[in-house]
């Protein structure tokens, strides 16, 4: 595939978009590419990178520089070709009511969402976008994207704190049927804690290291919750192929 | 006009391991293609010369606890622990599709004792479409805690056991992690053993200085990938004047250069490993280059590479 454009969006964050294929257009929000960031030399793995947008015949991933294959991917050119399997792995829930929904994420994680968002669009769903960054230098939210609540470690965006503390509030006056959610792990358990406490259907998106992201190396494990393991008798469910989404009642963060 | 489909170089791929006859000398290595499903939208598993499964234990097994894998420069360590279904639930879930394959099917088999490997093959012996064993003898013993491939004496025991069970293919598949390989390449191959894979991932572990942790949870794991490339062509050549069984060699195999020297080394056949996990169409593209290698060594038949090391002058 060849990549369409790599641009800076934020601090050190880029916004990269390739050709499409037609299994790729099909792609829907929480899976994820993998990506052989460089053939020869380190890193060894491919590197998982959820999907932002599917556009135009084009694939859009949004992604932080920080280590040697995410530099890789930042010194891409237009008209490189890059090295893709995909689309990888579980979607979020598309089911949708009249009801109200809730998008929340924190960082890099905000892409799937972002994708889930389109969708929601399409079908005349306006969600509550709740963000957290770690300064206003690392927003990258669009425009385009309406009803975004932010929160930053620093308070130079929105309100200071954690964007968790966004959720808490909102749900004091709203009735929500369903959180979706992709972020840091202790934004996540937070995240299923507040969905819990207000018994409120969550659905997370997380992250392993994958060591193929097709579900044959089997090293990418989360611990099922012990309804899941009465189910199947499982301890562990696959990352990459069983996830990267999630119902939150069926894992132990 | 020049057609390079049409004065492509032919090559016959085919070669013989033991009784089997398969289409070319690349095997999928066990671990590293599970059940033969997972990548079958990604490349046809059908032109792999035979598929090695998942290790396949009586029970069913969680495998160890995370983090159980761990990427290096170089290639990557690994502590799965054997997760697999159990031969019940791979009889059941999985058998139906690798039947429905046209390649040659090899149940890698592991236990930790003669009785769990004899096991689990009596109730495979009862399945059509399965075309031999793997034999995984790098598991702990429960009596005595040595892996089975440890020793010359108790690989041997375990290979004349599991040959009293089965007429089908039998291959054992060596761990690096002993003093001399070809004594207990010599020692299965008199108690029947039909070939010899070789090897298996050395051990290895690796420690974070953040938290003084190691970086697999169960401390150690099998290293893998092309960093043991070396070793493992060092363990083919030294095995193959050591045997006359037929030796699959395995080791970082990233492409066609690799596959070429393990044959050139001593090896029948090969499989891929790690690589399949960078990149699932790796056999695609070492199949080609196969055919120009071929070319520049103006070799027709692929077997014709084994075994020519030369000597030095």
């Amino acid at each position: 595939m060849r990549v369409l454009s790599n641009e800076k969006i934020a601090l050190n964050i880029y916004s990269l978009t390739f050709e499409s294929t037609s299994a790729l257009l099909e792609s829907l929000p929480g899976q994820f590419v993998n990506i052989n960031v460089n053939e020869e030399d380190p890193p060894f793995f491919r590197r998982p990178f959820s999907i932002a947008s599917v556009r135009d015949d084009s694939i859009e991933i949004i992604y932080e520089v920080i280590g040697i294959g995410t530099w890789h991917l930042s010194i891409m050119k237009v008209g490189d070709s890059i090295d893709i399997i995909g689309p990888l792995g579980s979607t979020y829930d598309m089911n949708f009511s009249e009801s109200k929904y809730i998008l929340i994420g924190g960082g890099v994680g905000i892409p799937p969402l972002m994708f889930m968002y389109d969708k929601m669009k399409e079908q005349s769903i306006e969600p509550q976008f709740l963000v957290g960054f770690r300064s206003a230098a690392h927003n990258y939210m669009p425009r385009t994207i309406a009803n975004v609540q932010y929160s930053t470690d620093d308070g130079s965006l929105g309100a200071k704190g954690y964007v968790t503390d966004l959720l808490t509030e909102s749900l004091i006056n709203e009735e929500v049927e369903h959180i979706y959610a992709c972020g840091p792990e202790p934004m996540l358990s937070k995240v299923i804690e507040i969905a819990d406490e207000n018994e409120i259907r969550c659905s997370v998106a997380v992250e392993r290291v994958f060591g193929c992201g097709t579900g044959i190396c089997l090293g990418c494990i989360i611990e099922n919750s012990l309804k899941r393991f009465t189910e199947t008798g499982r301890k562990y469910s696959l990352a990459c192929i069983e996830g990267p989404v999630f119902d939150s009642g069926d894992i132990n963060l | 006009m020049i057609d390079p489909k049409k004065d492509r170089w032919e090559v016959n791929f085919s070669i013989e391991l033991g009784d089997l006859v398969l289409k070319n000398p690349i095997l999928a290595a066990s671990g590293t293609y599970g059940y033969g499903t997972e990548l079958n939208n990604i490349i046809s598993t059908d032109d792999f010369g035979g598929l090695c499964t998942k290790s396949i234990t009586p029970l069913s097994r969680d495998g160890n606890e995370p983090p159980r894998i761990v990427e290096l420069k170089m290639g990557m360590l690994n502590s799965i622990g054997l997760a697999n279904v159990g031969v019940d639930a791979f009889i059941q879930e999985k058998i139906p599709f690798l039947q429905s394959l046209e390649t040659n099917i090899i149940v890698n088999v592991a236990g930790f004792s003669i009785g769990d490997y004899a096991g689990v093959i009596q109730l495979l012996e009862e399945i059509d479409g399965i075309d031999g064993y793997e034999i995984n003898v790098s598991c702990p013993n429960v009596e005595g805690g040595l892996e089975f491939g440890s020793s010359a004496k108790s690989a041997a025991k375990l290979t004349k056991s599991l040959r009293a069970e089965t007429d089908r293919f039998l291959m054992v598949k060596l761990s690096p992690n002993v003093t001399d390989i070809s004594e207990i390449a010599i020692a299965v191959e008199g108690e029947g053993a039909d070939a010899v894979s070789l090897i298996n991932t050395l051990i290895g572990m690796g420690i974070e200085i953040e938290s003084e942790k190691p970086t697999l949870k169960n401390i150690y794991g099998g290293y893998s990938g092309p960093a043991i490339k070396p070793i493992a062509l060092a363990m083919v050549h030294n095995v193959y004047n050591a045997v006359k069984i037929p030796i699959v060699g395995i080791g970082g195999i990233m492409n066609a250069e690799d596959v070429v020297q393990f044959m050139i080394a001593g090896a029948t056949a090969v499989q891929l490993g790690t690589v399949n996990y960078l990149n699932p169409k790796a056999l695609t593209e070492i199949l080609d280059d196969l055919v120009a290698i071929s070319e520049s060594k103006g070799v027709r038949n692929i077997s014709d590479f084994k075994g020519r090391l030369k000597e030095w002058d």
